[in-house]
């Protein structure tokens, strides 16, 4: 006997991610999901942008890594509140798993911004829709040029690209023609930014980018 | 390890479907999904293959992979992959098209055994 089902295999996934966009849109908070590999740069990117807008929005991080909490102790010595998620083995996060962190960080601190820093993984963390405003795929030039094609999902759904390390780009082979490319034929509306978070190099646009995603849901929230 | 979330919506999915089509055993699943979703079909077989749930330890698992769905933002004509080149619009060649859907997995099918 057939039976059609037609149903998500994730669907208990997407029922808390759905949750966490009703907390998010309750308290006016906008959520970003920084997505990259382990060493691309994601935790500088933060301190950086922590650094740039600390002042200026009120922010939260939710750490995800499979052990310690070095991430999150790096972010709260910014001044900035981390809540560390250690999964012990797993390779990305849930929305259930973000639903805890963010009902805690929402009581304690009620940020107008979060970001996801996920597990340090190109693969797991895009199937996962976690209730996020917007995928942000980080790569650093010192991963290779190939990356972009080699995992498309997580191109394919990213808001935006960042591109790290640009200082190191002379040392390496890779080349941002062929990386801009392959990322514009599976994203058409995407955006990329090339910066060197050390340097400060090309944050102007990336703090652009992140102050319009909160701008934007603030003015979405007037018209509510 | 994203496997395990996803043989953990099948055995959620086929609990439910239990109670109202009476069966003993899955014999086959079909999944669909986009282009990109890392899915496997020997993954997931070697995951169920070490459930103690007899309906589902010996289910065979194919899966199919469907183009993505854009939309054009100038014209608002839905189309799919085979019917552009980079994603242009088919009718008005407009490069304003978005990705709409990158077709999350979803369990299309269960061959069953009866009970009886």
């Amino acid at each position: 006997m057939k039976i059609n089902v037609m149903d998500k295999l994730l669907s208990a996934n997407d029922a808390w991610a759905e949750e966490n966009r009703l907390l998010l849109r309750k308290h006016g908070i906008t959520m970003l999901n920084i997505i990259g590999s382990p060493g691309a740069g994601k935790t500088t990117l933060l301190e950086q942008t922590i650094a740039l807008l600390g002042k200026t929005i009120k922010m939260a991080v939710i750490e995800g890594d499979i052990a310690t909490t070095k991430d999150a102790a790096r972010i709260e010595k910014m001044g900035v509140a981390a809540y560390q998620i250690n999964t012990g083995n797993a390779c990305h996060l849930d929305a259930h798993l973000v639903n805890t962190a963010l009902k805690e960080l929402i009581n304690d601190v009620n940020p107008e911004l979060i970001f996801v820093e996920n597990i340090g993984n190109l693969v797991c963390p895009a199937e996962f829709d976690i209730g996020e405003d917007g995928k942000i795929a980080v790569l650093s030039v010192t991963e290779g040029d190939d990356k972009v094609e080699k995992y498309p999902l997580l191109f394919s759904e990213a808001e935006i690209l960042v591109i790290t390390k640009l200082k190191l780009i002379e040392h390496t082979n890779f080349n941002l023609a062929i990386a801009l490319a392959a990322f514009k034929q599976l994203n058409k509306k995407g955006e990329v930014i090339t910066v060197d978070s050390c340097s400060g190099e090309g944050f102007a646009s990336w703090i652009d980018f992140v102050q319009d995603c909160v701008l934007v849901h603030k003015i979405a929230e007037c018209f509510k | 390890m994203h496997e395990l979330a996803f043989v953990e919506g099948i055995v959620q999915q086929v609990k439910e479907l239990k109670l109202f089509h009476r069966f003993n055993r899955v014999r086959e699943i079909e999944i669909i999904c986009g282009p990109y979703n890392s899915v496997s079909a020997d993954n997931l077989e070697f995951v169920l293959s070490h459930l103690s749930d007899q309906c589902l330890n010996q289910a065979k698992v194919s899966v199919r992979r469907v183009i993505s769905k854009y939309f054009c933002s100038q014209c608002a004509l839905e189309f799919d992959d085979h019917d552009s080149i980079e994603g242009l619009c088919p009718i008005c060649h407009s490069c304003r098209s978005v990705v709409e859907a990158r077709r999350a997995p979803y369990i299309h099918k269960l061959e069953v055994e009866d009970e009886n």
